[in-house]
């Protein structure tokens, strides 16, 4: 059984993020993103779609996507993947960008750790998860934020809508980040979020 | 008028500047149809950091015969799959403060003229987004600009057959190239310019 299996959308920065140390041991089977219609999903535990995967490629197996969560899997859409642009149920708010508050002199993203108690949430504080914002989630009664900011959800799981599997959805984009050799705050992010996400599906 | 083929890999389409610079004529496409497309009628590819670099090798081939043909090929981002013969994969530098991540321009060549370090090297003041390590040249390639005290290459140009290919080591070169000249898009301009070649057609 494979515990975390990750898309590969052949970018630089997926390829950085996911096989190159300090992460690429987190991810045991990569499958790029032109094989995903003919490979059979169901032997990973979980599957990471990372970060600016090409939203309009996800569509073209958004059904596989749904058919493995309803098997059992969970599915794990990292920011800028846009899941509210295929599947149902999602919504996503798109905000400006600032990427220079720290620059300017304002506050930060404010940043609220909703559930410390969750598992995916082992060792995350609010300062793992500053940098930048791309949007907010209105989560539904399914959806159970993790991550807030003042204008919604950043991060949320939801056990309900394809159980017995899952969906953990987030519109932070650290894969991106990090895999640019850029922002160091995004490499502090995915040191916590991807053993806690590896130990979580692991217990199941 | 040079004619480009601006290839994206993302839902969003190229920038508005691209459909501005009314001197050259851009087809912006999604990368998969690289493989349809009459490329004898193109003298460039462009090729932005969202590119998938498996595809692009699976294309080898058909992107080393455009080069040979006449072609150019103008890729941005870091090179982590080779997909073209003279490619070697990205290798980061060391970033410790301003002077290791300073860009300075290394050759007065048509596609650096009119460009100063500051306009590479610096964003609102913040340094870091132009190039943070380098796709390594071929030995034949003319070097363009480098980031930091090893002078590590950012921005080079190498000619194969008729073509050339140009290499950024970054993110997409040409917000930078906007900033130096959004009045008149002259900079992007006077880059594409050097990428149109004379026809016969």
């Amino acid at each position: 059984m494979v515990t975390l299996a990750a898309i590969d959308g052949g970018t630089y920065f997926h390829h950085q993020s996911l096989y190159e140390a300090p992460f690429g041991h987190y991810f045991d089977e990569r499958i790029y993103v032109q094989d995903v219609s003919a490979t059979d999903l169901s032997a990973c535990k979980a599957l990471l779609l990372p970060c600016r995967l090409n939203a309009d490629l996800i569509a073209v197996f958004k059904d596989q996507l749904v058919d493995y969560m309803r098997a059992g899997g969970t599915l794990v859409a990292m920011g800028e993947t846009f899941p509210d642009r295929w599947l149902p149920g999602i919504a996503f708010t798109a905000c400006e960008t600032n990427f220079w508050w720290w620059v300017e002199g304002l506050p930060g993203p404010d940043i609220q750790i909703v559930d410390t108690d969750h598992p995916l949430m082992a060792g995350m504080t609010a300062d793992h998860a500053i940098w930048h914002l791309h949007g907010h989630f209105r989560t539904s009664p399914a959806q159970r934020p993790l991550i807030d900011e003042v204008g919604g959800t950043l991060l949320f799981e939801d056990t309900k809508t394809y159980a017995p599997g899952r969906l953990i959805a987030t519109s932070l984009d650290p894969m991106y980040h990090h895999g640019s050799h850029f922002m160091p705050a995004t490499t502090r992010f995915l040191d916590v979020f991807l053993p806690a996400l590896r130990a979580y599906v692991s217990k199941t | 008028m040079g004619r480009f083929l601006w290839l994206v890999n993302t839902p969003n389409q190229a920038p508005d500047f691209v459909h501005q610079m009314t001197s050259h004529d851009f087809v912006v496409a999604q990368q998969y149809i690289l493989e349809d497309q009459d490329l004898d009628r193109l003298d460039g590819i462009v090729l932005t950091m969202h590119s998938d670099q498996r595809h692009l090798a699976a294309n080898q081939s058909l992107l080393m015969a455009f080069l040979e043909h006449g072609g150019s090929i103008i890729f941005n981002g870091h090179v982590a799959w080779p997909f073209l013969t003279m490619l070697k994969p990205f290798q980061s530098v060391e970033q410790q403060g301003l002077e290791s991540l300073r860009i300075h321009i290394e050759a007065d060549h048509p596609l650096t003229r009119g460009l100063t370090t500051d306009d590479l090297t610096f964003q609102r003041s913040v340094a870091g987004f132009y190039g943070r390590g380098t796709n390594p040249p071929p030995d034949d390639a003319i070097v363009l600009t480098s980031v930091g005290s090893s002078r590590a290459p950012v921005d080079w140009v190498v000619q194969r057959g008729q073509g050339q290919l140009f290499v950024h080591t970054g993110n997409d070169l040409f917000p930078f190239l906007y900033r130096a000249d959004p009045a008149d898009l002259g900079r992007l301009r006077q880059f594409f310019d050097f990428f149109t070649r004379a026809r016969s057609w």
